[in-house]
């Protein structure tokens, strides 16, 4: 071949080729980008579905706990004020001393289960524990908890109280609940501590018992419905949930969560899956 | 001494240098990448002293091309997973090696330059940063290419053996032929070899901030 064909040959190939390079290297990027846009949006939609799910599935709870209250107050509240008020006119007509006494051991029988009916009621109530605060609340919980099952219980606030969302504050009370419930069902504890801690810009909620613990193995057998419904409670207050326990040395559950969150009135859940920080 | 070489040594200390810098933080690929870039800064510095002793340096970049594609075949070996999986990098490293060393003992010897072999290392490195290319793309992950060095490094190797093919092919051919023309090669080849080293420092100078992902 001429060599005056060959310098132009070579320069037009280096340059094609170059050119090659960079059309790959430029198509990579855009279809890498593409593929990166599609999986955020099919993530967000994931989560927008998993949120909405979640959302309507506490709604429904705590429209059936609602219910439950109602009943419990309406139907069974208004038999024992009933049966209270029978007792009463019963004792007027008792004429034996042994008769009074046993009748006033009776009456003090229905005041108790009618104190508890109505405990019960309002700790099933979101109504009654959004206009009431999330503190008295949870002393009457611990309140109910110390005689019933008797525990120690003990509250501890730390900070300047802070005024909540009342649909974040009932998600926080209903994860101490659960929180609690799994204490007085599994731990064997003889003592509870929760510390309302509320730092001007996250507020912490740790529950702490004294029972028997678990190890790291038994986290994931634990993992029932209800370390799943505080896990997806948290989810929805975009906090993160921490758990410290090992055998024989108790549990503490601790929620985080910042306060700007905690003060808007919507409840959307990040995007981030809700995990349990083990420790 | 051109000046255009001097930069060219002073960008290949350079990316030496920051390579030597991240060396701890790097990953396998990176790692081999880096032993790459400081065998290729030892070879040139050779290079000079051999030219000046025995007027040639072709031996050195004879032996040089064949640990050079024999690292960078192991550079694909750890950055490509397919190539991981069956370590086909290893296998063309070594087809590599049988090759030049067939190419030096019996075709082109040590005397002039391999351009036989600098062709076929180039197909071959064009080819595994190709394929590297087409698995990131096939890879369902949500992978930031601009933080993803190996992204960089088989740009970086691409650009450099797609601008210099050619180049290396018809060296020779230019070198008896056209004495001007084979300078003007040597200078472009230069001039790619330090956007090369530049890249590279650039790479690794950013390296903390990417993404050590190649599994």
């Amino acid at each position: 071949m001429n060599d005056k064909y060959l310098i132009p040959i070579f320069i037009s190939g280096t340059i094609l080729l170059m050119l090659f390079v960079f059309f790959i290297v430029a198509y990579l990027l855009v279809q890498k980008q593409k593929q990166n846009a599609y999986h955020i949006e099919k993530n967000k939609m994931i989560f927008d579905h998993q949120n909405k799910l979640m959302s309507a599935r506490f709604d429904e709870q705590e429209r059936t706990m609602n219910q439950m209250s109602r009943e419990i107050h309406d139907n069974i509240g208004q038999l024992l004020t009933f049966t209270t008020m029978n007792m009463n006119a019963i004792t007027k007509y008792a004429t034996d001393s042994r008769q009074t006494v046993l009748i006033e051991k009776a009456k003090t029988l229905l005041d108790q289960i009618t104190h508890d009916v109505r405990n019960i009621s309002h700790s099933l109530s979101s109504d009654f524990i959004k206009v009431r605060g999330l503190i008295p609340v949870l002393e009457d919980e611990l309140e109910s908890i110390r005689f019933l099952q008797e525990i120690a219980c003990t509250i501890e606030i730390k900070g300047e109280r802070q005024v909540f969302d009342p649909g974040k504050s009932l998600l926080i009370y209903r994860i101490a609940q659960e929180a609690i419930h799994n204490i007085t069902k599994h731990a064997s504890a003889t003592a509870i501590h929760i510390v309302l801690d509320y730092d001007p810009v996250l507020f912490t909620m740790s529950v702490t018992d004294n029972g028997k613990g678990f190890d790291k193995q038994e986290i994931y057998a634990l993992n029932g419905i209800g370390f799943q419904n505080m896990l997806e409670r948290t989810t929805l207050l975009n906090g993160s949930l921490d758990i410290e326990s090992q055998p024989m040395h108790g549990c503490t559950i601790m929620l985080r969560v910042n306060c700007a969150e905690l003060q808007k009135t919507d409840i959307v859940a990040s995007e981030e899956l809700p995990v349990i920080n083990f420790s | 001494m051109s000046i255009d070489f001097l930069i060219y040594c002073l960008l290949f200390t350079s990316a030496s240098l920051f390579a030597a810098y991240r060396f701890l933080k790097l990953d396998t690929p990176s790692r081999v990448f880096a032993i790459y870039v400081w065998i290729s800064a030892i070879n040139e510095i050779l290079a000079i002293f051999v030219a000046k002793k025995y007027h040639t340096n072709m031996p050195l970049y004879a032996i040089y091309c064949l640990l050079e594609f024999g690292l960078i075949a192991i550079y694909f070996n750890y950055s490509i997973d397919v190539f991981r999986k069956y370590n086909i990098g290893y296998y063309i490293g070594l087809l590599g090696l049988v090759l030049g060393l067939i190419n030096i003992l019996f075709i082109q010897g040590l005397y002039i330059l391999t351009s036989y072999f600098l062709v076929f290392e180039g197909i071959f490195i064009i080819g595994m940063g190709l394929f590297s290319f087409f698995r990131l793309l096939l890879k369902n992950d949500q992978l930031q290419l601009n933080r993803y060095p190996h992204f960089w490094f088989t740009t970086i190797l691409l650009f450099f053996w797609s601008m210099t093919f050619i180049s290396w092919a018809l060296y020779d051919y230019f070198s008896i032929k056209h004495d001007k023309f084979a300078a003007v090669i040597d200078s472009s080849i230069h001039t790619v070899g330090s956007l090369f080293y530049v890249s590279i420092c650039c790479v690794f100078l950013l390296y903390p901030k990417m993404e050590r992902r190649y599994e």
